[in-house]
């Protein structure tokens, strides 16, 4: 969960882009490096760790008020494009403060969807997390395809805690910032919540 | 939809997700596991929240249902018994068991191999932290001798380990062994006369290869009905490209080689590979690669590569590689580009 930087002052929350191989979760976070400030951003880094390769970069939202004087700063990682060990997805999620979910609304990709919630659901309560109390927001992107599913059955099926859910063309940005406010929107209230103001 | 309308529906890992669901709140074990004896076991996975309550001390009866487990115990603290999974009986039918436990180690393979339970095992992986002797002792279980898929990937496992764990015929599909410490005699060994005729998949990753140890690799008949190799993260260079253009691999597919301290030439070397036509799907990223690389790439015609991955190279301009990519009418296929 988030830790504080006292010699910076920040307040440092990890966000996970979590999902099925090639449903656009590198795409959603080049969308928001790119369209980041430079100077409220980290380089985007992508390592080959324990956690096989992994993208991550930081950012500091500068719309974002302080929380007790300390600015909040996030994290968003992923495992980028299909990998080798499945274990490698399960990993990244060790200290998560919220997760997006990104399905691909294609039909040929449903079950794929399923078995990457699946997935992420067992892994958290292996963690002793309950997915439940984790700050979540589904994406359902690649939604300009025309083998898209309908919303209501992505709903039904993997949305099934009723949580945000935002239709995205994250190849053209569309969805991408909203999916992002979603989950920083919990994470932060906890984060205030846990701070007493 | 009802318990019965799902168990009496197609196998689906949705419908398998529902099926648990209904176990949390009512009492089926019997009918469920009745009708799903035809279900692929792959489907049948235990969920998390079941494993960390059998972790956690608690008997978790609903797991005799379930065919499939997959543990990722990283720097997961479990306050009762962490190899408790091994002896439970809930899990005594389980065919498919993937386990990642940075404390498993020598001393959870002795447990393992204490266990009875498992006897229709068909798929293993377990790590991490197995040295030589753990492989040596894995060696001996009769079960090994029914699986088709072994991962013994993140461990300590060298040369003698590697010859311990193919002394004998072995059936396996796949081999996971990336991670370890095979090096060149690792590479020696496992190119020497072995039972593993049927090898679908072969990773060693990160395993201090180099050049040397590819082309004694590719010199043994394991690779012949290779469909997919990972070689990434071994500084294996032009003298591994060449050795691997020079070997029989006539059914590969699927070809990593991330991290492997290629430059241009090193490619020009692999891109004359006879059986470069059937490539599905390449990984060239992290290594040290210029825009010739791209061109060449472009150049050859029998390339029809449905995935290719690139990042993560100095040399390589992304706007200008994307352009010259999907402009190549070979290249029409390519669905996943990462630049």
């Amino acid at each position: 969960m988030s830790f504080i930087d006292h010699k910076l002052r920040e307040i440092n929350c990890k966000l996970v882009y979590y999902g099925p191989g090639l449903g656009g979760k590198t795409t959603n976070l080049q969308y928001v490096f790119n369209k980041t400030r430079p100077e409220a951003k980290s380089k985007m880094i992508s390592l080959a760790t324990e956690t096989e390769r992994t993208l991550f970069f930081s950012f500091i939202p500068l719309s974002l008020a302080e929380i007790r004087g300390y600015r909040v700063r996030f994290h968003l990682y992923t495992v980028p494009g299909p990998v080798f060990y499945d274990s490698s997805r399960q990993l990244i999620l060790k200290g998560v403060d919220g997760v997006v979910f990104v399905a691909d609304s294609q039909e040929e990709r449903f079950e794929a969807d399923v078995e990457s919630l699946e997935s992420l659901e067992s892994n958290l309560a292996i963690h002793g997390y309950e997915l439940a109390k984790v700050p979540l927001v589904l994406q359902y992107n690649k939604r300009d395809l025309p083998n898209a599913v309908a919303v209501a059955e992505l709903d039904r099926e993997l949305n099934t805690l009723k949580r945000p859910a935002f239709e995205a063309v994250a190849s053209a940005g569309t969805g991408v910032f909203e999916t992002l406010k979603a989950i920083a929107k919990p994470v932060v209230q906890g984060l205030r919540a846990g701070d007493g103001s | 939809m009802t318990l019965a309308s799902l168990l009496a529906g197609p196998p689906s890992l949705r419908a398998w997700r529902r099926i648990c669901a209904a176990l949390d709140d009512v009492d089926a074990l019997e009918e469920v596991d009745a009708a799903c004896v035809g279900w692929p076991d792959e489907l049948r996975r235990a969920p998390g929240r079941w494993l960390r309550g059998l972790l956690d001390g608690r008997p978790q009866p609903r797991l005799r249902v379930t065919r499939s487990v997959e543990l990722t115990l990283v720097g997961v603290e479990v306050e009762g018994d962490r190899l408790a999974w091994i002896e439970a009986p809930e899990l005594a039918q389980v065919t498919i068991l993937r386990v990642l436990d940075d404390r498993f180690a020598d001393a959870g393979v002795r447990r393992w191999l204490e266990s009875a339970n498992f006897l229709g095992i068909v798929e293993l992986t377990l790590a991490s932290g197995i040295s030589d002797r753990g492989a040596q002792l894995l060696a001996d279980d009769e079960r090994l001798a029914g699986l088709r898929s072994l991962g013994l990937f993140r461990n300590q496992i060298g040369a003698v380990g590697i010859s311990a764990l193919i002394a004998r015929p072995r059936p396996w599909r796949r081999l996971l062994l990336g991670r370890n410490r095979m090096g060149v005699a690792g590479a020696r060994t496992l190119a020497g006369p072995t039972g593993l005729a049927e090898l679908e998949l072969l990773d060693l990753d990160c395993n201090r290869l180099d050049g040397a140890a590819v082309r004694a690799l590719v010199s043994g008949p394991q690779l012949a009905g290779a469909k997919i190799l990972n070689l990434s993260n071994n500084r294996i260079g032009g003298e591994g490209c060449a050795a691997l253009a020079d070997a029989p691999m006539d059914r590969l597919e699927v070809l990593y080689l991330h991290g492997c301290g290629l430059d241009d030439d090193a490619v020009a070397t692999l891109l004359r590979a006879p059986w470069l036509s059937r490539l599905r799907n390449l990984a060239l990223s992290d290594n040290a690669l210029s825009m010739v690389s791209i061109e060449r790439l472009v150049a050859r015609p029998t390339l029809s590569l449905g995935e290719l991955d690139i990042c993560h190279n100095p040399g390589i301009l992304e706007g200008a590689a994307e352009s010259l990519l999907r402009g190549a009418p070979q290249l029409a296929g390519l669905r996943r580009l990462c630049l």
